[in-house]
């Protein structure tokens, strides 16, 4: 009994086996046949190419271009249609002669090939927990950077936008933070290593999908560079054929979508009047004339500004069979939503592909040039620059009118001066150059050689008229001009073995890569004392001087060995087990290599007997897989010994000697080094489901995951008294510090539908995380600290804001006196002035000190969603992305400005509500009180607020000409395609926080993250876009 | 191509290709091993006394504001007005800055201590430097603790760089702990240090003087008046050769370095171009951003015709003014002169731009600003120019001169209840270089003789950073500036409350060194 089963199981794929070895060449016909055409339902189109077997037998045959087919079977005889991206079907036949075949869509995507380290997986076979974006999907067009595909798209997956400066990069999380030193996953290009510069290096529009790896079964392969997830984006290839040509081109307008409400002249100089009085100093003469009451300027107004957008790209791609060839170009300009700022990227990339008998090659190379000019006016400075002020002053050099204490009390910076009379170019270039060898050796077995290269670099300029600036300081004329350049290259060797075995299909990789640190240098030098404005560079300065020298690695070099296997059973039971030995020039000889192993297993359930009766199930997949990642991104050198200081650049360390007080040379260190730091690693479970209904239309995924890190690897502040610092610099050390774990749930859920003419796809993802710090370590027991507010301890997330607790405004002495009789030792608050905030007692001892604090918020969303849906309605299509985030607490550090006085500046109209006078009720402490850290500007939840926002991240509405139209526009038949589309981005936000814009990623900082020192917002854009195809 | 990548691949696969030397630095281990590259230890050591929160910049703000000397104008703004009104809280960032850069100061002469030690040079000159660079570093740390002792009594006391290594997060040392090893510091240092260095290229340096000097202050802070008195009358012996000024505004000018009155100087060079230095390195950029300067702010920050951030205070002006220790009769000590700007009545300088080419210029003065319209002359160059138009001062600033040892050798003596001829000859000394009228006696009574002695020190070392320390140490500090700004003009507070003899832990410290968090009462020390 048991002998037969295993025969017959053997015996099914024969037939898979014998169909791709003879194809159409199987002829040989016996007994009775059948014949019919095989077609498509929803274009009624037939199929060419799809296999048509005899289940149970050894005969198989292909359509021809018709869709028709012709097999010897009989009644009672199966006959199974399979064709890629259609739903196999599996038809007894009644009665020999005829029969017409109907092939659906197949929404599964099973048998779609997905990239994972190091080699390809139909997802079937898939053991972790993987996403597929498809750029096409994603909405590429409108795309100006890669990470922008990625939001919204993947339960799991925060992509934050560091501001609204153009060019300015995304972070992206996956399944929170589990490491202090990068939250950056690895990113992976075309199977290899790259970094998110290169990521950020390549066109949204030469991408064809990317896959994120969220669990360590699937990214131990990638060793130490994992903790964080892979992100593995496959460019678009070039395709045998006619040349195709695509252009596209799209321009668009950026503006704030939010504008806080500013003091008029009248009201400021009230406050003024209050911080004086609060502070016994008079205000100077020119306070009591009607000048200052004049309302010159609203300076929010003046630096923002409608900003203007543009994209262009060309697509060229073709080839034969042997070789096929493509090339993109793209160029972006993009102005900043403030003066005086823009930002102009330029991509290339050429690539080729040649297959050669067993050898198959591949080459090419990315170019990326970008140049910003100028620089961004300040939101604070906007806000805090005298209303009465012009803009200009002839009598100030420079021409830009300026604030000083002793004639304005205030030193607010003029936020159109620098910005006017600074002119900074910065160029950078990058050269991405890829190469592959693959060469198939016995059968099943294959070797694969891979290199890159990163090659970049950068000039600098400025030049700087003489000016004088805020307080009368001088800024004299200057040019300056750097440098700087870098390279390294990446080199890959493997092996890969995938052979099927009857039942037993096993596939293997064994292989080695090699990072060379390569090099990185720069110079910089600026000149002065400069005769006039003429000539406006270095060159003709008659003093130069070298500002800064750089020289060091580009990379830290890592050796590693890998290896993996892979067995299916009858498709069903996947095991995936995998290592990756890893060593890196970051730790001391002993701690140089880790070992990161990684175990996954996967159960198509929906294949088992017992699952067929329950047809609405169309799949199912059982999912659950271990793995172990590493982390070593600390700097290259420096780290476990202690190098000289002599400054920076080397020669600043002085001291005058002599009695000519001329500069000696001074050297000494300012770090402190851990001979015993040692690779952080992370182990993660994950457990998932796959499951689809309804013939695949309807999908579900879902996720939970345990992440666990230990031996975290930071930068910890250590006590001033070490003494191990830079001047004004908190002494600081890397260690492997603390434990930290993140755990959580995802959940996607989508359908796709059509109905006639109208076909659509909705997609929702949805993910809980909890992020808690387990332990300090033994060394660090001490709570890490950082920008005065965040605290990260055991028991509470990475970066938690600390702090007190506001009550209330004190109203007057009387309730302060009420307060201080109950309080033990007379004193309720320290220093508590009518006027001032009102702490909370938390510990409820009677009195507010610093036993009062405790944990506020977390700047880490809990919730992370997503929502995306496209349509195609005939000739139009639509494409929605909305995502949010939930459950995250942000710090308003702007509100220190908007609605604080501490010195003299303008604010918004919140700090009307402020205490004036005894018995005021009042939101707000009085202008210039107490105005410090121990004061009212304590770490407090004061200026804690809601960071949950909702956006509506895209929504492009476009028309493709139908083909006659085209042809009719055209006579000679030069367009293939034409499609026009209507673009928005950021059309709307829904959010409770008061500050410009509740997506930060803050500081990149792991302990001062989801703090807004005023970062620029991101824009509304609004675009309109042709794509052409030839 | 694909032979050539395993070739590569395998020659890169050796291990040293994980071994990667810093290319922009050297490494600590093996560069101090020369008496050039041991020199550049000493060197940076001296270069933090012009750190944030020292002698730059933040020191005479600090000490002038606290010690009630100066007091704030209009234009001064943020931390240090709170310094000025005493509602500064422990977040306060000069203080915090002023912490640790007397810890790095520790940390590098520890340095120092420790490379010298390991170097062991062969020539007997070389061994002979050894110990001087060891004796150096010694001074500075004493300096370092001097301050720190005295600003926050009990504090981590970190004694080499060995201890730094096994302990980052060092509890508090009592106050007498860390005064014990100040004089064993300084006695250590004391007999390998030169009296005299070579002055055009050494002039500076912390000398045998420099040493007994601080080692007598250290003494009489603790009010061991014997020792005081005996460590502090060296100076006025052989080998020593310290003497008064005969001008006194010489020593606050561009040339004080070369005073024969110098016993330790702050060594402030002049800014003399952007492509060398930033004129605001004080800001920060020390060693870093700002280039090479040196230069001290000092002259930009209090002067009047320029950044004007503070002014003498009206206390301080009627110092000046007080009885003819001979006849009783209203006097003006001449030093006021020299001190501040003013009317003529307080005594005052009038007048500025003594040698401007255009001539000299009449002195402002408003009568009408209620705050009192003195200005500062010490450390000012008004004399020269008219306006500064930017940080660029290479006056030095003064940490012990000779006219302070004079001083301190009268109060020791005073204290010991001698307060006869020698201490009257002393402070008559110093009176006499500036044209003062002599006292006849010191009273007749300790009291009588100290109120001199503390009158004398307020008007001779005004604006030189020192009375608030004399104000603590005298345990006087609240008395006396609650009830001098009670009467100021414009003023009327009482801001010092007890806690404030003492500094608070800073922030800095606190939140990063569980073991000095724990042993802080009442949030503040």
């Amino acid at each position: 009994m048991q002998k037969t089963k295993t025969l017959k199981l053997l015996k099914a794929p024969l037939w898979i086996f014998i169909s791709c070895m003879m194809l159409s060449s199987f002829a040989y016909a016996q007994g009775p046949k059948i014949t019919g055409v095989i077609s498509d339902k929803k274009s009624g189109a037939p199929v060419a190419r799809a296999t048509v077997a005899v289940k149970g037998t050894s005969r198989v045959t292909i359509t021809d271009d018709a869709g028709r087919y012709s097999i010897q079977a009989a009644p009672g005889d199966i006959l199974v249609v399979t064709f890629t991206g259609r739903v196999s079907k599996e038809i007894k036949l009644g009665s020999s002669g005829e029969m017409n075949i109907v092939l659906e869509e197949d929404f599964s995507k099973l048998d779609e090939v997905v990239v994972i380290g190091y080699g390809t997986s139909k997802k079937r076979n898939v053991v972790g927990a993987t996403d597929i974006i498809s750029a096409k999907e994603a909405g590429a067009t409108t795309s100006t950077n890669p990470s922008q595909l990625l939001i919204g798209k993947a339960a799991g997956v925060q992509v934050i936008q560091s501001n609204g400066t153009p060019g300015a990069d995304a972070q992206i999380i996956i399944r929170g933070t589990g490491s202090f030193t990068s939250v950056d996953p690895l990113y992976v290009i075309d199977g290899i290593q790259g970094d998110k510069n290169l990521f950020n290096t390549l066109s949204a529009q030469d991408i064809d999908n990317i896959t994120i790896l969220k669990d360590a079964s699937s990214t131990a392969i990638y060793g130490s560079a994992a903790a964080n997830g892979v992100v593995i984006i496959t460019t678009k290839r070039a395709k045998s054929g006619v040349p195709k040509i695509t252009v596209s081109s799209q321009y668009g307008v950026a503006k704030a979508w939010k504008k806080l409400d500013l003091l008029n002249a009248a009201q400021y100089v009230d406050l003024l009047k209050d911080f004086a009085a609060t502070n016994n100093t008079t205000l100077p003469a020119k306070f009591n004339t009607p000048a200052v009451l004049v309302d010159s300027n609203n300076w929010q107004n003046n630096i923002l500004r409608t900003a203007l957008v543009s994209e262009s790209n060309i697509n060229l791609s073709g080839g034969s069979e042997k070789v096929t060839y493509g090339l993109s170009l793209g160029y972006i300009s993009q102005e900043s939503i403030v003066e005086k700022f823009s930002n102009k990227r330029f991509n290339a990339r050429i690539y080729l592909d040649e297959k050669l008998g067993r050898f198959h090659f591949g080459q090419s190379l990315a170019i990326r040039q970008t140049k910003s000019v100028g620089q961004t006016a300040s939101l604070t400075s906007a806000i805090q620059y005298a209303p009465y002020k012009p803009i200009y002053d002839k009598s100030i050099p420079g021409g830009y009118s300026i604030e000083s204490n002793v004639e304005d009390f205030s030193n607010a910076i003029n936020p159109l001066q620098a910005l006017n009379l600074e002119h900074p170019v910065n160029t950078d270039y990058i050269f991405f150059p890829q190469a592959f060898a693959e060469v198939d050796l016995i059968k099943g077995l294959r070797f694969r050689s891979q290199f890159s290269a990163e090659i970049g670099g950068n000039k600098s300029t400025n030049y700087k008229y003489p000016y004088t600036l805020s307080n009368y300081l001088t800024s004299p004329r200057q040019a300056t001009l750097g440098y700087g350049s870098y390279s390294f290259y990446t080199l890959e060797n493997y092996f890969s073995y995938d052979r099927r075995f009857g039942n037993h299909t096993v596939s293997a990789t064994l292989g080695n890569s090699y990072i060379d640190p390569g090099e990185s240098s720069g110079l910089s030098a600026a000149g002065s004392n400069l005769a006039n404005d003429n000539v406006q560079n270095i060159s003709v300065a008659p003093l130069q001087t070298v500002t800064g020298t750089s020289y060091g690695y580009a990379h830290t070099s890592l050796i590693s060995y890998f290896g993996r296997v892979s067995y299916t059973y009858n498709s069903k039971y996947i095991l995936t087990a995998s290592i990756r030995r890893d060593g890196a020039s970051n730790f001391g000889a002993n701690n140089r290599f880790g070992n990161f192993p990684g175990v996954g297993v996967a159960w198509n359930l929906s294949d088992e007997d017992f699952m067929k009766k329950a047809s609405f199930i169309s799949n199912a997949k059982l999912r659950a897989g271990w793995g172990r990642t590493g982390n070593n991104s600390i700097p290259t050198t420096g780290i476990t010994s202690v190098l000289t200081f002599s400054g920076s650049p080397a020669g600043n360390a002085v001291y005058s000697l002599g009695s000519s007080e001329a500069f000696a040379n001074g050297t000494s260190i300012n770090t402190l080094a851990n001979p015993a730091i040692k690779w952080e690693s992370t182990d993660q479970t994950d457990i998932g489901l796959d499951i689809s209904f309804l013939k695949n239309k309807l999908y579900m995924t879902v996720d939970w995951y345990n992440r666990k890190s230990s031996g975290l690897l930071v930068q910890v502040p250590i006590p001033g008294s070490t003494g191990a610092s830079n001047t004004g610099g908190q002494p600081s050390i890397y260690a492997n510090a603390a434990s930290v774990v993140n755990k959580g749930i995802e959940f996607t859920v989508g359908y796709r539908g059509n109905a006639g003419k109208f076909s659509y796809n909705v997609n929702t993802n949805f993910s809980y995380n909890k992020n808690k710090v387990l332990s300090l370590g033994d060394r660090f027991s001490a709570p890490i600290k950082a920008e005065g507010i965040t605290y990260t301890t055991p028991g509470s997330p990475i970066g938690a804001f600390y702090g007190y607790r506001l009550d209330h405004v004190a109203k007057d002495q009387a309730e302060i006196t009420a307060l201080n009789a109950k309080a033990p030792g007379g004193v309720f608050q320290d220093g508590l002035l009518p006027g001032d905030f009102v702490f909370k007692d938390i510990n409820g001892d009677g009195k507010v000190n610093s036993s009062d604090q405790e944990i506020l918020g977390s700047p880490i969303p809990k919730f992370i969603y997503g929502f995306n849906a496209g349509a195609n309605y005939g000739n139009f299509d639509l494409n929605i992305v909305v995502s949010g985030i939930a459950g995250v607490k942000v710090i308003n550090g702007i509100k220190s400005t908007t609605s604080m006085e501490a010195n003299g500046h303008n604010a918004t109209t919140s700090i009307l509500d402020r205490w004036r006078k005894p018995g005021d009720v009042a939101k707000l402490p009085r202008a210039g009180q107490s105005a410090n850290g121990s004061g009212n500007l304590r770490p407090s939840d004061w200026n804690m607020e809601d960071g949950s926002y909702l956006r509506l991240r895209n929504i492009t509405i476009g028309y493709s000409f139908p083909k006659n139209i085209v042809g009719r526009i055209t006579s000679t038949n030069i367009f293939t395609g034409i499609r026009v589309y209507v673009a928005a981005q950021n059309l709307f936000t829904i959010a409770k926080y008061t500050g410009y814009d509740p997506e930060l990623s803050g500081n990149t900082y792991i302990f001062s993250r989801g703090i807004d020192g005023g970062a620029l917002p991101q824009p509304r854009t609004i675009m309109a876009g042709i794509q052409l195809g030839f | 191509m694909l032979l050539v990548s395993v070739i590569v691949g395998t020659d890169s696969c050796k291990k040293s290709k994980l071994d990667l030397e810093s290319r922009s630095a050297y490494d600590f281990s093996n560069y101090f091993t020369t008496k050039e590259t041991m020199n550049e230890a000493v060197i940076s050591t001296y270069a933090t006394l012009i750190h944030q929160g020292l002698w730059a910049r933040d020191y005479y703000f600090i000490f002038d504001l606290m010690g009630f000397e100066a007091k704030q104008t209009t234009n001064l703004q943020g931390g240090f007005l709170q310094l000025s009104n005493y509602s500064f809280g422990t977040d306060e960032g000069d203080i915090a800055n002023l912490w640790n850069s007397l810890y790095r100061m520790v940390f590098r002469a520890n340095v120092v201590i420790d490379r010298a030690t390991i170097w062991n040079p062969s020539t007997p000159t070389d061994q002979l430097l050894a110990k001087q660079y060891i004796a150096e570093a010694k001074f500075l740390r004493s300096y370092a603790y001097f301050n720190i002792v005295n600003l926050w009594g009990a504090a981590p006391l970190i004694k080499s760089y060995a201890d730094v290594l096994q302990n980052n997060y060092m509890p508090r040392t009592p106050a007498t702990a860390i005064w014990a090893f100040i004089e064993a510091d300084l006695t250590a240092a004391i007999p390998d240090l030169p009296v005299t260095y070579n002055a055009s290229t050494d002039l500076g340096r912390a000398g045998k003087g420099a040493a007994t000097a601080l080692l007598g202050k250290a003494y009489l802070y603790q009010k061991k008046w014997a020792l005081a008195q005996s460590t502090l009358t060296l100076l006025t012996q052989a080998p020593y050769s310290y003497d008064l000024d005969p001008s006194y505004d010489n020593l606050f000018s561009s040339t004080n370095q070369n005073s024969v009155e110098n016993i330790f100087q702050i060594m402030n060079g002049a800014w003399t171009d952007w492509s060398i230095g930033n004129q605001y390195y004080m800001f920060g950029g020390q060693e870093t951003w700002g280039g090479k300067a040196t230069h001290s702010g000092r002259a930009q920050e209090y002067g009047f015709k320029d950044w004007f951030n503070t002014y003498v205070t009206t206390a301080s002006v009627k110092a000046f003014q007080y009885p003819n220790p001979v006849n009783g009769t209203p006097y003006v000590d001449p030093r006021a002169y020299s001190t501040f700007y003013g009317d003529k009545p307080s005594g005052g300088d009038t007048v500025y731009c003594e040698s401007c080419a255009g001539g000299k210029i009449s002195y402002p003065f408003n009568a009408a600003d209620p705050q009192g319209d003195y200005s500062w002359r010490k450390y000012e160059y008004y004399d020269k120019t008219p306006s500064f138009g930017g940080p660029q001062s290479s006056i030095n600033g003064q940490v012990i001169r000779f006219a302070d040892v004079l001083l301190m050798i009268a109060e020791a003596s005073i204290q010991q209840g001698n307060f006869g001829s020698a201490p009257l000859g002393l402070i008559n000394r110093v009176r006499q270089r500036v044209g003062a009228v002599s006292y006849p006696s010191l009273g007749g009574s300790q009291t009588a003789a100290m109120n001199i002695l503390m009158h004398e020190r307020q008007l001779e070392l005004c604006g030189e950073q020192l009375r608030y320390f004399d104000l603590i140490r005298w345990g006087i500090a609240k008395q006396t500036i609650n009830s001098l700004k009670l009467v100021e003009p414009k003023d009327g507070t009482q801001p010092f409350q007890d806690k404030h003899v003492l500094f608070p832990i800073p922030n800095v410290e606190k939140d990063y060194n569980p073991n000095v968090a724990k042993d802080i009462a009442n949030d503040w020390n």
